[in-house]
């Protein structure tokens, strides 16, 4: 989703290709471009070889997806010589294969998390709100936080069975995060305070005015602190810890509200001129420094959450990736679940409304941030050209019933002006008055 | 083709799948450029070289001196000369007349200014006075702009000028955040006349930027320059043709110099080597070629200067 608003957020979209085919490695972004691509291969192949581990151990069909597929899947990455002994020993190379590849991924991640701090961190003697060496370091701990954060989200809303595992399994993460959310909160205001210190440094100093008392003070006092670190904070404490539900939206608050952070980190940069007085020396509706995103790009991250929930819901249906608790399944249907109640103990139709709520939830929400994300524009269009379209519409009107009246009018004129003998002829009508009575 | 040949010549030699070779590649480039003598040749697509008789003692008028300059430098292969600039921000009056004309020279959409004028009001009424700094592109010897651009769209020509590819640019727009001076700015697409009944011929105009006659820009089309980023690049297309850079003839005051810093005897040079000069943001070490005469550097807590 992240790289496709940045993809739709170039001016020449077409041409992000040639990162990857005429690459300046000097680049830190070059660099993050092809670490990232590396990365997607890396977990492609990590999701195949997971198939096939599953289809080698028969458990595609638990894991829900669509029958068909997992058919194909089977028949794809399956060995096709099959003596038990020859599966075991490439189930367990397959398992040795996921270490590897999970080391190398870790590696990786770091290095594109750690890359995209160092996009900005790099060019520091331009933006010195963007602090250098610090910022691959920032940019590593808060994507640990948040993706560590999100993940309890969707962990609580989609894990199958609610039992004391689970609850154990949240508890723990929820520690982890918990301790994240500290180191976070210590770096960030690390990063605020250092550089203002002795408050000498005079863009900085202005930045950081900016961000906790100017006009968008809110980003940080209440989406920030409050939201972002305070309540997470207080949610994930070791009180909360045992209720998954709390813990949940905990992660919910910490990995939504994170986006404050990043936008904290990086747009104040861009509000200062880096020479004094440049933002007066040619002005422009495009060169302003105060950033605030149009409804256009709001569009555009919309419609890119609205794709990211659609393929994770397809991925979900589709794709046999999550367990699912197979004894609910009603029997003879499709593995993406179903939402008519069947019997069975207190607690599993609940399990069966809330995957059913799931998707349909998910799926509303695709199809509106869809709805809304492509049509916002296109709403604007129709709307102003039906309104131009109906005001030309009603001049037509207006103007045809103004000369029906008018005929109607001569018409009253002509019947009153024989009645009285065309004594008191209409000014206006005269001419056609008098070419009426030539005419009779 | 020979219009291709300023964008791509010293272009071509920096792609490479390495900083190491990447800067191999350049040099091997700029030694081709050695023996190149086309390199040397004026572009002929434009009006040519003008031939314009000095009257007789006006020899030392800055003008024509630098045309002088000018044309010896032209003489020589791109690689052994390097454009630099001198302002002398004590003759610069603040007209903007640069800023206008560059604008009109390259046809500058909305948004996009190479050579703003910096306006700096110091001290507190009564006691003020007011500096005024143009600022081009300074031509950064160790340019930031040039190492961030993920696709090598940008580039430093032998001649010492930071140019750009359109054709390559991918429109990512680090290399504004990059460059200290904020020499860049963003090309959106957008023309003078939106919102009118009709877009207007002039926003449509061919820019003869790199002395290549194909950056028009057609209305409702993304094509180059459009969504590309954008900075001074000295007139490249008017230095190639043997004219001197239209801010330079421009300017009202006499207050910007231009030349060629290898030749010892160009106007720039003795101006560097007898004034007291200055460069913007010297600490940074990127080693800009626009010099100033006079240089105050506009302070933070100033306000909106010309508000009012």
């Amino acid at each position: 989703m992240a790289i496709g608003t940045i993809v739709l957020d170039l001016g020449h979209p077409e041409r992000a290709i040639e990162t990857l085919y005429r690459p300046q490695f000097h680049s830190v972004m070059a660099d993050v471009v092809w670490l990232y691509t590396v990365y997607f291969a890396l977990l492609l192949v990590e999701l195949l070889l997971s198939f096939r581990l599953d289809s080698i151990e028969g458990r595609l069909d638990s894991l829900g997806g669509s029958p068909r597929i997992n058919k194909l899947i089977s028949k794809l990455l399956r060995p096709r010589t099959g003596s038990s002994e020859s599966m075991e020993r490439s189930a367990k190379s397959i398992r040795r294969d996921f270490l590897y590849l999970g080391a190398f991924g870790l590696i990786l991640a770091l290095a594109f998390h750690g890359g995209v701090g160092a996009i900005l961190g790099t060019v520091y003697f331009s933006k010195s709100w963007w602090t250098g060496p610090l910022f691959p370091i920032v940019f590593v701990a808060g994507a640990l936080f948040s993706g560590a954060a999100l993940f309890i989200a969707i962990l609580v809303v989609l894990w199958p069975r609610k039992d004391e595992e689970f609850r154990e399994m949240i508890a723990y993460l929820g520690r982890i995060v918990y301790w994240l959310l500290i180191g976070n909160a210590v770096l960030i205001a690390v990063d605020l305070i250092i550089p203002i210190w002795y408050g000498i440094d005079p863009i900085g100093t202005a930045i950081t005015n900016e961000v906790l008392f100017g006009q968008y003070w809110y980003v940080f006092w209440i989406f920030e602190v409050l939201l972002g670190f305070i309540v997470p904070g207080i949610l994930l404490s070791s009180r909360f810890r045992d209720k998954p539900v709390i813990v949940g939206i905990g992660g919910a608050f910490a990995g939504i509200f994170y986006f404050a952070v990043r936008l904290n980190e990086v747009i104040p940069a861009l509000t200062v001129p880096e020479i004094p007085g440049l933002q007066y020396a040619y002005v422009d509706p495009r060169l302003i420094y105060t950033y605030f995103p149009s409804i256009h790009e709001w569009e555009v991250v919309m419609f890119m959450v609205a794709l990211g929930i659609g393929l994770l819901y397809l991925g979900y249906r589709y794709l046999p990736l999550v367990p699912r608790a197979t004894d609910l399944m009603m029997p003879g249907q499709g593995r993406g679940g179903s939402t008519s109640p069947i019997s069975g103990d207190a607690g599993e139709p609940k399990l069966i409304e809330r995957r059913g709520f799931l998707r349909s939830i998910s799926l509303a929400a695709a199809g509106f941030l869809a709805a809304v994300s492509i049509n916002l524009g296109a709403m604007t269009r129709a709307i102003s050209s039906a309104l131009a379209y109906s005001g030309q519409v009603a001049r037509t009107i207006i103007a045809r019933e103004r000369e029906r009246l008018a005929a109607v009018s001569t018409e009253i004129i002509e019947v009153l002006a024989r009645r009285e003998g065309a004594e008191r002829p209409n000014i206006v009508e005269e001419d056609k008055l008098i070419s009426w009575r030539r005419i009779n | 083709m020979e219009e291709d040949k300023l964008i791509k010549a010293a272009g071509e030699g920096v792609v490479a799948v390495s900083p190491l070779v990447a800067q191999a590649a350049q040099v091997t480039v700029a030694e081709a450029d050695f023996g190149d003598e086309s390199w040397s040749q004026p572009y002929t697509w434009l009006p040519g070289q003008p031939t314009i008789e000095v009257p007789s003692g006006y020899e030392q008028n800055p003008i024509y001196r630098m045309m002088e300059d000018l044309k010896r430098a032209l003489a020589k292969p791109a690689n052994q000369r390097k454009w630099g600039m001198v302002i002398d921000t004590r003759k610069c009056v603040g007209c903007s007349a640069c800023t206008v004309a560059c604008k009109a020279e390259n046809k500058e959409p909305p948004g996009v200014v190479y050579r703003p004028v910096v306006v700096g009001v110091h001290g507190d009424y009564p006691n003020e006075s007011a500096t005024f700094l143009p600022r081009p592109c300074m031509q950064c010897d160790d340019p930031p702009c040039v190492k961030v651009c993920p696709v090598d769209a940008t580039f430093k020509r032998p001649d010492g000028i930071i140019a750009i590819n359109y054709d390559v640019c991918i429109g990512c727009r680090y290399c504004i955040s990059a460059c200290p001076y904020q020499a860049r700015t963003f090309d959106w697409g957008l023309n003078y006349t939106d919102g009118t009944p009709k877009i207007e011929y002039y926003d449509t105009w061919t820019s003869f930027e790199y002395g290549v006659d194909t950056w028009d820009r057609p209305v409702d089309s993304r094509k180059s320059p459009k969504f590309n980023a954008h900075k001074c690049h000295f007139c490249l297309h008017r230095l190639e043709s043997g004219m001197l850079p239209e801010c330079v003839t421009t300017c009202i005051g006499r207050a910007t110099y231009f030349g060629d810093l290898n030749d010892p005897n160009s106007l720039v040079s003795k101006l560097i080597s007898e004034q007291g000069v200055s460069r913007l943001k010297e600490e940074l070490g990127t080693e800009p070629n626009v010099y100033y005469i006079g240089l105050t550097e506009p302070m933070m807590e100033e306000e909106a200067p010309m508000e009012g």
